[in-house]
């Protein structure tokens, strides 16, 4: 508690209120445009936090998170294209909704499901984040190998339709990270006899690479980029009573959603477009008319909402807790994170707690000024899609590159930079979904040192791996996940 | 070219690197190259489960119309780009690059090609060199 009173007044500064409504207005913006993910704006705007106090920037990347992941609602909602892949299900009713002239309704019911789902994940956030730090504190090395095995098995599991190639990504990320000098004796590995390569590749030059020049060869690479999309003009107002009698009548829905996005979040590797879809199937099964659902019913846009920014605050629970990020975007927090000379993981509670709430509570706050952003602005938000993909994809590749140089002045990251993003679109082309590779390239450092630690205590005896209920939950979760993988794999896909 | 031939080739050229990579792994002290040596393995294992599954997978055919041409030269301005960067100064490559690709991708409104270059590198200026005070190099500016 006085931690959080702690952070009120760095939030409640004018700096802060100013920084917080910028970032998430420029996510809203970022979500909006069709091709602009969460994750690549986070990744692009972790160099200009560089040089903020770690609590400012981080304020200013969590603004820019929810926004982002409520943004992509709008163009969804609007033009039948998800700004990002969370608000994939967002599209089925959204879409209907503008057709049938109820725009304004839909936008007003996406930002106020949006800030629902937001704001049940923060407050599960605050209270379940530092208990289960006090946990982790417990965990020894080999509990760490495991729970980083954990997290790499389900997104395998999970993010492919073809289990090879999602472990086919893992290894290319668990390769990267292997480059450079070897976490217990300092030997150098794979540095080709280069000597910036000697300390690694920092993660987060990687990640802006992987996360931002695929997607701007992509816009380029067919149709329509010189004229942007038109928006049609919102003809019926909703009015503030229409949205409070919605949510009078569909609360159980928002607070559905809001959960299941929440755990959905906290499971590394399952990210917001999965809690789109499980809170969209789950508004229809539950709800009284499912035969409505795809015909443009305000359900279903909550169902789907709700659920994506119930991601937000849920998966920043295994981030600040255990260290280990469970999507693209909290893989990039993590880079970031680290860029600011903090260590993610459950010592970050005991020696930077300051930073940590003033986090939470300031993504608490930012819900508060998405909801006011979105309520009156979502249709001039939604003008972004307007900018055509030929001058948006050049300023992407400008602003990875000056980023990239930014961090360390270093034009031998930028070349990193670059060639990591043409090996991503190579992978993207080749039906290998970098998710796997993201989160390889983080936790396996963490896997490889936690490993040879535990056996250095136990003096090489690998029974340390497989002594303590701890380890054994993560080892058949562990085996659970990929079973689950493989049999869907195999029944999918097999001729 | 089809996903399943793609991934025949894939995994022949996954199968190689990680040979030579195993290899080089074994010189290694024991400690450091052990979870290299783990990886390599693995990754010669999954390049025979790729090249197997290419014969037995059921393939959704789809068709992109990809512009290689298009894509080539945005590629090979980007990589000149950030050759001349150090040279000639960021804030006088950028404009550049930016009206060159907007050119080249055929855009036609003539101010937005002419001040969108200057005024983004203008915002950059501000950005990084105002604010952040990064040192971004400024060649014959500077």
């Amino acid at each position: 508690m006085v931690h959080i009173l702690n952070a009120i007044p760095e939030i409640f500064s004018i700096y802060g209120i100013l920084l917080i409504t910028l970032s998430v207005a420029g996510g809203i913006a970022i979500g909006a445009m069709p091709g602009l993910s969460a994750t690549m704006g986070v990744a692009l705007f972790i160099p200009i936090t560089f040089a903020m106090t770690p609590a400012h920037g981080l304020m200013a990347l969590g603004g820019i998170y929810i926004g982002a992941i409520y943004g992509g609602s709008i163009s969804a909602i609007l033009l039948r294209i998800p700004g990002t892949p969370a608000s994939i299900a967002t599209i089925l009713d959204g879409f209907p909704m503008t057709q049938n002239g109820e725009a304004d309704k839909a936008l007003k019911i996406s930002i106020t499901s949006s800030f629902f789902g937001g704001i049940i994940s923060v407050l599960a956030l605050l209270l379940i984040a530092p208990p289960l730090a006090k946990i982790a504190l417990a965990f020894g090395p080999a509990e760490y190998f495991w729970v980083t095995l954990f997290g790499l098995s389900i997104i395998v599991a999970l993010s492919s339709n073809n289990l090879i190639k999602g472990f086919i990504s893992a290894i290319i990320g668990l390769f990267i990270g292997v480059i450079g000098m070897d976490p217990l004796i300092g030997f150098s590995r794979f540095d080709f006899g280069n000597i910036n390569l000697l300390s690694g590749i920092s993660p987060i030059i990687l990640l802006i690479g992987l996360y931002s020049i695929p997607q701007a060869l992509e816009m380029l690479e067919s149709g329509e980029i010189n004229e942007g999309s038109s928006v049609a003009k919102l003809q019926k107002r909703a009015s503030f009573k229409e949205i409070w009698e919605e949510f009078c009548q569909f609360w159980p829905t928002y607070l559905r959603s809001g959960i299941i996005g929440t755990i959905i979040g906290i499971i590394p590797g399952a990210g917001a477009n999965i809690a789109s879809y499980v809170g969209y199937n789950e508004a229809k099964r539950w709800s009284k008319h499912p035969e409505k659902f795809g015909t443009g019913i305000s359900e279903g846009i909550t169902g789907s909402e709700a659920a994506n920014n119930g991601v937000t605050g849920g998966s920043l629970i295994p981030l600040l807790t255990l260290g280990i990020p469970g999507n693209g975007v909290t893989a990039v927090l993590i880079g970031g994170l680290l860029i600011q000379g903090l260590r993610p993981g459950p010592m970050l509670f005991s020696e930077n707690a300051d930073i940590v709430y003033t986090f939470m509570v300031s993504i608490l706050f930012g819900n508060f000024i998405m909801l006011f952003l979105g309520y009156y602005g979502a249709s001039i938000f939604a003008n972004v899609v307007k900018i055509p993909k030929a001058i948006v994809a050049p300023t992407v590749i400008v602003l990875s590159i000056v980023g990239t140089y930014a961090i360390n002045n270093s034009l031998f990251d930028v070349g990193i930079m670059l060639t990591m993003g043409l090996i991503g679109y190579l992978m993207r082309n080749l039906n290998i979904d970098s998710a796997p590779a993201v989160l390889a390239l983080i936790l396996g450092p963490m896997a490889e040192s936690n490993v040879r630690r535990a056996l250095l205590i136990s003096g090489g005896s690998i029974g340390i791996l497989f002594t303590g209920l701890i380890n054994w939950i993560f080892l058949i979760a562990t085996v659970a996940s990929l079973v689950f993988g493989f049999s869907a794999f195999i029944k999918g896909r097999i001729k | 070219m089809n996903m399943a031939a793609k991934d025949r080739i894939t995994s022949i050229v996954l199968f190689i690197l990680s040979i030579v990579g195993y290899f080089i792994a074994k010189n290694y002290p024991k400690g450091a190259g052990a979870f290299p040596k783990v990886i390599f393995i693995v990754a010669i294992i999954l390049s025979c489960a790729l090249f197997l599954s290419s014969f037995l997978l059921n393939y959704k055919i789809e068709k992109k119309n990809i512009k290689f041409f298009r894509l080539f030269f945005i590629v090979i301005f980007s990589i000149i780009y950030f050759i001349l960067f150090p040279l000639v100064g960021f804030f006088i490559a950028t404009p550049i690059y930016l009206f060159l690709v907007m050119f080249m991708l055929k855009y036609k409104k003539v101010y937005v090609l002419i001040f969108y270059p200057l005024c983004f590198t203008l915002f950059l200026y501000l950005i990084f060199k105002v604010c952040l005070r990064v040192p971004l190099p400024m060649g014959i500016l500077g």
